[in-house]
């Protein structure tokens, strides 16, 4: 079988230009959603319940919502709410992030949940405040415990930016697409080549994941 | 933004509200079907057939579903293995839910003592039946719950089957949003349909979890 058309210089760098911008979109919603996550996860346990109450409303209805429609809201709905225009990449990383930072949130609270009373009470009686003891006690603990189910979502979260696809972002996916549009019109190397390119980046983030479970535990 | 466009689509979205049903309910029965079958060759006691389904496992987890479901839609007819759309729908949620299906019941067997399955094979069981009758009913109630999540996500995840033109709820609220431009009202009526699917399982998770959760 002649794969040349494939294997190519030309080809070959198109795709890796996909791979590039699907590492890029995972790259910037994994950093918001974290530090988004933290915050939804921080304004559900607050004590403050209006704060409390809005903040478990958006978790619950985000996480009831399919990622994909997330996805279409941002891209077609939000311009006509904002009253801006938004480049697809821009609305690819607000709903990637938007959704996965409410899964985040659930993980972190279950996280600081599963942290013991006695350890933040002791640093509090120690004189820290309520500020240091969630930096310096609770958090770094809770990191520690959910940290393989926080690798599984962004895991997930990288398999998600292929969603992106559908609006239009040249990433891998779309890029695949647009190869096997191209004679000579033969979809499955293509295929295996971007399932191959997927899994291993799945699995080296995995692997990843796993090194800093083994080093933080 | 013109709210009206709602309510004239109300039954198209009604409509495409079943198909969502209809994809996620054939799909799940084949998640089960299949993940059953994975997750007993993951412990079986041949270590190829683990290997089998470990790799199993592990290459549908870490390929996107919209990869996988565009093999089927765009990739099979070259191979001359033309389905239609909504079948391509049901299968790709199907194979690829499976894996999800055969971790949760692989660490639920995990979870049932060792001991038990020995006491069964030593007492003259065959290896499937002392799974059959001890292992796997001790393995379904610490399952349930990670099940539970598995589809709820497997709804999710069939609003997919409209990149592939199945006029499911999303499928149905996106035409409707390109021939009006009333898109903001279509996508809320749509996460309305979805809620109305995934509440009422989340709760029913929820209460399975904590009648399990021992």
């Amino acid at each position: 079988m002649d794969l040349s058309w494939l294997f190519n210089g030309p080809t070959l760098i198109f795709l890796a230009g996909g791979l590039g911008i699907t590492l890029e979109l995972a790259a910037i919603s994994i950093a918001i959603s974290f530090v988004a996550g933290v915050l939804l996860a921080l304004g559900r346990l607050s004590r403050f319940r209006p704060l409390s109450l809005i903040v478990t409303t958006y978790i619950e209805g985000m996480r009831a919502l399919p990622v994909l429609l997330v996805i279409f809201f941002a891209y077609f709905a939000l311009p006509r709410i904002l009253g801006v225009k938004l480049d697809p990449f821009v609305a690819g990383v607000i709903a990637l992030s938007a959704f996965t930072a409410a899964l985040v949130a659930e993980i972190v609270r279950a996280g600081i949940l599963a942290v013991p009373k006695g350890l933040t009470e002791a640093a509090l009686s120690q004189g820290l405040s309520q500020a240091q003891v969630l930096r310096i006690v609770t958090l770094p603990i809770a990191v520690r415990q959910m940290m393989p189910a926080l690798v599984a979502q962004f895991v997930t979260l990288l398999k998600d930016t292929s969603l992106t696809a559908v609006i239009g972002i040249l990433e891998l996916t779309r890029r695949g697409q647009i190869v096997f549009a191209q004679p000579p019109f033969q979809p499955i190397p293509v295929f295996a080549l971007i399932a191959l390119i997927y899994f291993t980046a799945n699995f080296g983030l995995s692997q990843i994941g796993r090194r800093l479970e083994a080093r933080t535990l | 933004m013109d709210w009206s466009v709602l309510g004239e689509n109300a039954g198209l979205l009604a409509h495409g509200l079943l198909v969502t049903l209809e994809v996620s309910a054939l799909a799940l029965v084949l998640a089960l079907a299949l993940g059953v079958i994975v997750a007993s060759l993951r412990v079986a006691p041949s270590p190829p057939l683990r290997r089998v389904a470990t790799a199993y496992v592990e290459v549908l987890r870490n390929i996107p579903l919209l990869v996988q479901l565009f093999f089927l839609f765009f990739a099979l007819p070259s191979a001359g293995i033309r389905l239609d759309a909504f079948l391509c729908g049901v299968l790709a949620l199907g194979v690829y839910t499976s894996a999800f299906v055969a971790e949760a019941i692989r660490s639920g067997i995990a979870a049932v003592p060792q001991g038990q399955l020995e006491a069964g094979l030593s007492s003259g069981m065959r290896y499937a039946t002392a799974m059959r009758t001890i292992v796997l009913p001790q393995a379904v109630a610490k399952t349930i719950p990670p099940l539970g999540n598995t589809t709820l996500n497997l709804i999710k995840n069939s609003s997919l089957v409209s990149t592939v033109s199945v006029l499911d709820v999303l499928g149905t609220a996106n035409l409707i949003g390109s021939r009006t431009f009333e898109y903001v009202p279509m996508f809320v009526g749509a996460a309305i349909c979805y809620l109305i699917l995934t509440i009422p399982t989340a709760f029913a998770v929820n209460r399975l979890e904590k009648r399990y959760a021992r």
